[in-house]
């Protein structure tokens, strides 16, 4: 973890772009305004940097790639490859399916994004906070006030980032700015299994064992829950990852639900880990590590663009792009499970930058997951790589208005 | 090309290959590389279903899966599961 931290109870913060959520978006978003000269503070609910390819144990990294394999943005999502792939000698490009993705030990993630973070020195993080209140006037957010460590404190921000994955700043400002649609797409829950024979997923034979999970979920030889369960080879010859399908219910993000959820997963994961050491190949297994719930879609913002399904099977361009994607729709349907949507050969859309905006505000722009968009559009957009690009335009923009707004005073702390 | 092949054939590209692509699948083209594992996961158990035949997992193999002709010869040399 990094050891830069702040001390919230003397901090009064006035001229920063705020950044909530260190996850790929904010990130992003963090690195570009900082690296343009803006001070930034992160705000992160968690104990460490990573969002959900660190706290969910993502290890196939989607969106850094268009459809021949060639990184399809510039800039921080680039760096971005090259820093995974360098730090790591297991990071390997791999096509899945029809579309590519970096192959990474979540861990290597965290590590490569803590160091980057690290050596941008005008970047201040408070880690286990979360904004509670903003103010809005002239249509503009004039202060946020943050929870950190039982005490609070205020910000007079330049600009607001609100990269949380719930679009928890646009809810404080008017929850009305935030469709939450009933039936959202299906959460993740992930475990790292290690142990496992070498060969023993490789294809077809991941499809095999994907099959038995299944069947067994029909008997009661495991939860029923695991009828949409997902095994994958990991980035070590002895490891692999797997999925549990979470249909989520509207009152998830409730501390009781949350619990309950989380404790029949870990029941479940157990009864998997039991069930996999029947099969050939993964008599030794054994589970190293078991991410958090993976939220896929936490709730977006009514921007001022929607973006659409059709906008992304019809490959869409903007006049006001910041970024393309080339993911397919993949979309976790709570009832029927995945589908799998692929955009024309060789095509890919672009995002809007007015998806990323509130109609009546000038310094608030809402990224990754969270952005403007409808349930399919999102289910492409919400990856990894694209939440990088995203990040970096709306960082770039936050500078560009806190340039605007301020003659770059630093952070005063009292 | 048997009525198998065929009807393999246009279960594929409607079912997984409507993006666009040019609408051609050949008898020896390699599925495996054209079809993402959900896809190869679907594809069985929708065969299955169609054909009424049990494919065990011992047999989801690039030589029973990885063309539409050798799909086609396999789920032909399946008998049917109601007289298993």
């Amino acid at each position: 973890m990094l050891k830069r931290r702040l001390v919230p109870e003397r901090l009064v913060d006035d001229g920063a772009v705020v950044v909530c959520g260190a996850g790929a978006a904010g990130l992003a978003a963090a690195l570009c305004s900082a690296r343009q000269g803006a001070s930034v503070l992160l705000v992160e609910a968690g104990p460490h940097l990573g969002g959900t390819v660190t706290n969910a144990l993502i290890h196939t990294l989607a969106g850094l790639y268009d459809s021949t394999g060639r990184v399809i943005n510039d800039g921080l999502p680039r760096e971005l490859t090259e820093r995974l792939l360098q730090a790591d000698p297991h990071a390997r490009q791999r096509k899945m399916g029809r579309a590519w993705v970096l192959n990474v030990c979540p861990n290597s993630y965290r590590d490569v994004v803590e160091r980057w973070i690290a050596r941008e020195r005008t970047i201040r993080i408070v880690y286990r906070a979360q904004p509670t209140r903003a103010v809005q006037a002239n249509r503009r957010i004039v202060e946020l006030e943050v929870a950190a460590s039982g005490r609070t404190f205020r910000v007079l921000p330049h600009a607001v980032i609100d990269a949380t994955g719930t679009a928890e700043v646009a809810r404080l400002l008017d929850p009305s700015n935030v469709v939450d649609e009933i039936g959202r797409a299906a959460g993740g829950w992930i475990f790292r299994l290690r142990g496992v024979a070498a060969g023993a997923l490789d294809f077809p034979k991941g499809v095999a064992v994907v099959r038995e999970l299944r069947a067994a979920a029909k008997t009661t030889a495991l939860p029923a829950g695991c009828s949409q369960a997902w095994i994958d080879a990991g980035v070590y010859p002895d490891e692999a990852f797997v999925k549990l399908f979470v249909p989520l219910e509207d009152y998830w993000p409730d501390v009781k639900s949350l619990g309950e959820i989380t404790n029949r997963l870990k029941f479940t994961q157990h009864s998997v880990l039991r069930f996999l050491r029947k099969l050939p190949g993964f008599e030794k297994t054994y589970i190293t590590q078991t991410g958090h719930l993976g939220v896929r879609d936490g709730g977006r913002i009514r921007g001022r663009y929607t973006l659409t399904g059709d906008d992304v099977r019809q490959a869409r361009s903007f006049v006001d792009a910041i970024c393309r994607c080339s993911w397919p729709i993949e979309y976790w349907d709570p009832q029927r499970g995945v589908s799998v949507e692929y955009l024309p050969e060789g095509s890919c859309y672009e995002i809007p930058m007015r998806s990323l905006q509130l109609v009546e505000l000038q310094n608030f722009w809402a990224v990754g997951k969270c952005l403007s968009a409808d349930r399919f559009a999102q289910a492409s957009a919400r990856v990894v790589g694209t939440c990088w690009a995203m990040g970096q335009a709306a960082g770039a923009s936050a500078h560009h208005l806190e340039k605007k707004y301020s003659d770059k005073e630093p952070v005063r702390t009292v | 090309m048997t009525s198998i092949e065929t009807t393999i054939r246009d279960y594929i590209l409607d079912s997984f290959l409507t993006d666009g692509r040019s609408p051609s699948l050949n008898d020896d083209d390699d599925l495996l590389t054209i079809l993402d594992s959900l896809q190869i996961l679907r594809m069985v158990m929708d065969l299955e279903k169609m054909y009424d035949i049990k494919v065990d997992n011992s047999e989801l193999t690039a030589e029973n899966l990885g063309t539409v002709a050798r799909l086609a010869a396999f789920v032909a040399g399946k008998p049917p599961k109601t007289v298993c």
